[in-house]
């Protein structure tokens, strides 16, 4: 009987073990308790890859202003919305982290400091300063980026196909069959190097072509989350699910749900795709694999409209300042630094590898995808970046991704845009 | 008087700190959990709290993906837990011989089980992608040429076999040590009476290793209905299915739905509550689990 109890009470404790770790830690307000308070900014990098280059930026601006800047950064596939949580929580607030976009925006409203008479703010377009606060605002954009369909010149002009020529969904299409046609002489696997296995390539990426190709992308993207749009009968929804059923099609289909990120960078990089469902930051991977190929972007082409010409370009994170901290004069002068001297101007194109989005930068970028993407920049080939709206809720990872994947295995169009229209209903009714 | 006081003292000094920590690392965070589950909290420090009744309860019970998550736990642990101790109780069998080296394949056994699941998943999504598939060109083997992880009931086998890989080196040392407990003159007379090997290890070392079994059927249900870790790196959910009409992530066990709930789709409340939800499932079947292997055990 003893020991019966003995295993229950056993039992009994090893579950609620079990639950603790569900549990959220204890809240609590604690003010930034650091040593050398004013001395020392914390800032939380949301880009591993950047991560060296911005302690190297950090160390000489140490050295000029004697105060010091921790980056720490949130690891590949780490999760950043949960990890800033924890680190909000942990005693040291960051006195400088990333927001992703309006949506993490609403998560941490009441953290951020107006940043609107900061000097930088006159040298962005105003277009990409989208982070506002009740006007006020309240995101310096880190950089912007741009995404679409990086292709392989050399392998392009083996097939006979000019990047240039690629506007509509049919110069797509033919595009990818002449290269399907000759795979076997080009040594390709694929003809493009997709994945659904990152839920945010198809999830955020992809479907932001659905929402942005369009007139007044902004108020559609408001319906569309609001629950007002009847996806079934719009004839746009019919061109993307075009557009994805291609890309699936002409990639290495079995494998779309284990290929990651680094196989389907590697793909391309090695030679084996022609194509690359990806965007300028992959460059740095690109140089790692010692890629001497010229490439460019062509755009994710859904129909024949003028926005199918276009590809979308954004800015993917902004620093926001946490206006608790007893430091934010200091950090926002790091973050000036970054915009408005030539050392920060430095770090951003040549060790950073990032399109920078103020309009004071001189040096040009040596990547050739930054390149490409200021030249859609300066021809107003750009769409919007719409899925910002929705990451903060991470609906594109984790509703819309699996229903493109599927659509991937069964190709029921009927079905792919009925589970769009439930998702979007169904993202409009949830709670908060 | 003077010896009763120290006694106490000496209880008190040493309980205090393990008491403390115990209270303040799972007794406060489970008694919050339970409270943040009834409230619209959103685990951003300083936003306000509101009280909101069960409607986080409703939504999770609600959720097909829930639903399909845990159905695919429980499918999870009942495969791993038979298949574990199986494993694990053939490994202790093994290594309880008389062998050359059998010490060291004690320790090979169980060395798995010191490497960390994150790690652990990484390494078998490389041998399920890149090694395996390689190796099947090689044979010419089909089933070995995509790889484990592209179909949901394939990338579910992969999700076994390495929990199995995992664990079983652990489960093994509980089973060595009931294995050694086994008296030698029981078996000693009945192998005199004319018992064979089968018999003797049917009637006599399973009735009397019979404690081990309890510990380890629980310890492997448990810990595969909590499973996370390997989860996440492994597989991440992928790849999808569909379920009652929707389309679902097919390999999310319930740990890793509740996971994505709080910290993906940034509903902390409801994840709160679908943790509620599982503990009180999980007490349920441990406590089944534990009366019924309890019944089987025998007392010297």
């Amino acid at each position: 009987m003893k020991q019966r109890m003995l295993a229950t009470l056993a039992a009994s404790v090893m579950l609620l073990g079990t639950l603790a770790g569900c549990g959220g830690s204890a809240g609590g307000n604690q003010n930034t308790g650091g040593t050398d308070a004013g001395k020392e900014i914390v800032l939380f990098n949301l880009k591993v890859e950047i991560d060296q280059a911005l302690k190297g930026l950090a160390a000489d601006f140490e050295k000029e202003t004697g105060i010091k800047v921790t980056v720490k950064s949130c690891g590949g596939g780490c999760d950043y919305g949960a990890q800033l949580k924890a680190e909000m929580e942990s005693g040291r607030e960051p006195d400088i982290f990333v927001l992703e976009g309006p949506g993490n925006l609403e998560v941490w409203k009441h953290k951020v400091a107006d940043l609107s008479n900061e000097p930088w703010v006159s040298e962005v377009n105003p277009d990409l300063l989208g982070l506002k606060l009740d006007g006020k605002i309240v995101g310096f954009p880190v950089a912007i980026e741009g995404y679409g369909l990086i292709y392989n010149k050399e392998i392009l002009d083996k097939a006979g196909v000019d990047p240039e020529k690629i506007r509509t969904y049919s110069d797509l299409e033919q595009a990818f069959k002449t290269i399907d046609a000759k795979k076997e002489e080009l040594g390709l696997d694929a003809v493009v190097s997709y994945t659904t296995k990152e839920t945010w390539v198809p999830g955020n990426h992809t479907f932001n072509i659905y929402l942005a190709a369009r007139d007044n992308p902004d108020q559609f993207t408001e319906d569309f989350l609001a629950g007002k749009v009847d996806v079934k009968s719009d004839p746009i929804a019919k061109d993307f699910a075009r557009l994805v059923k291609l890309l699936i099609d002409y990639s290495d289909k079995e494998n779309l749900e284990v290929i990651d990120y680094n196989a389907q960078v590697a793909a391309f990089g090695t030679g084996k795709t022609a194509f690359l469902h990806q965007g300028n930051w992959v460059f740095g991977n690109l140089k790692d694999l010692q890629v001497d190929f010229e490439m460019g972007f062509v755009p994710l082409a859904l129909n024949d409209s003028k926005y199918a010409a276009a590809i979308p370009v954004g800015v993917p994170s902004y620093y926001a300042v946490n206006k608790d901290s007893p430091n934010v004069e200091a950090a926002k002068e790091f973050l000036n630094y970054i915009a408005m001297t030539e050392r920060g101007h430095k770090y951003m194109i040549e060790e950073a590898f990032m399109v920078p989005a103020f309009k004071n930068v001189k040096l040009q970028p040596t990547d050739p995808l930054a390149k490409s993407i200021m030249k859609y920049n300066a021809e107003g080939r750009t769409l919007t970046w719409q899925f910002t709206k929705y990451t903060g809720k991470n609906f594109g990872m984790q509703k819309i991704a699996p229903i493109i994947a599927q659509y991937g295995k069964d190709g029921d169009l009927e079905k792919f845009l009925d589970s769009l229209d439930k998702a979007a209903k169904e993202y409009s009714t949830m709670t908060q | 008087m003077h010896k009763s006081t120290q006694d106490r003292l000496v209880f008190w000094g040493f309980l205090t700190p393990t008491l403390f920590a115990f209270v303040m690392i799972i007794i406060v965070p489970f008694a919050l959990g339970v409270y943040y589950s009834f409230t619209n909290w959103t685990g951003a420090s300083g936003a306000s709290i509101d009280f909101v009744g069960l409607r986080n309860f409703r939504a999770a019970l609600q959720d097909t993906r829930f639903f399909y998550s845990f159905g695919l736990t429980a499918l999870y642990a009942l495969a791993s837990m038979v298949v574990i101790n199986l494993v694990a109780l053939g490994l202790a069998l093994l290594v309880t011989q008389d062998l050359k080296l059998r010490n060291i394949y004690r320790a090979g056994f169980f060395v798995p089980n010191l490497i960390g699941g994150l790690v652990l998943g990484y390494i078998w999504q490389f041998i399920f992608n890149s090694a395996l598939p390689q190796v099947g060109k090689f044979l010419g083997w089909k089933f070995l040429q995509t790889s484990l992880l592209a179909t949901t009931p394939r990338a579910f086998a992969a999700l076994v076999i390495v929990s199995c890989w995992q664990y079983a080196g652990y489960i093994m040392m509980i089973y060595i040590a009931a294995l050694q407990n086994v008296p030698r003159e029981l078996l000693e007379a009945a192998a005199i009476d004319g018992a064979t090997g089968w018999q003797r290890f049917r009637h006599i070392t399973v009735p009397m290793i019979a404690p081990a079994f309890t510990v380890s059927v629980f310890l492997t249900l448990v810990n595969s209905f909590k499973m996370f870790d390997t989860n996440v790196s492994l597989t991440n959910g992928a790849p999808v299915t569909e379920f009652a009409g929707k389309t679902v992530f097919g390999t999310e066990l319930v740990a890793m739905n509740i996971y994505n709930t709080a910290f993906a789709i940034n509903d902390m409340a409801q994840g709160q509550a679908k943790a509620v939800i599982f503990f009180l499932v999980l007490v349920v079947v441990s406590l089944i689990q534990v009366s019924v292997s309890k019944k089987r055990e025998v007392e010297l």
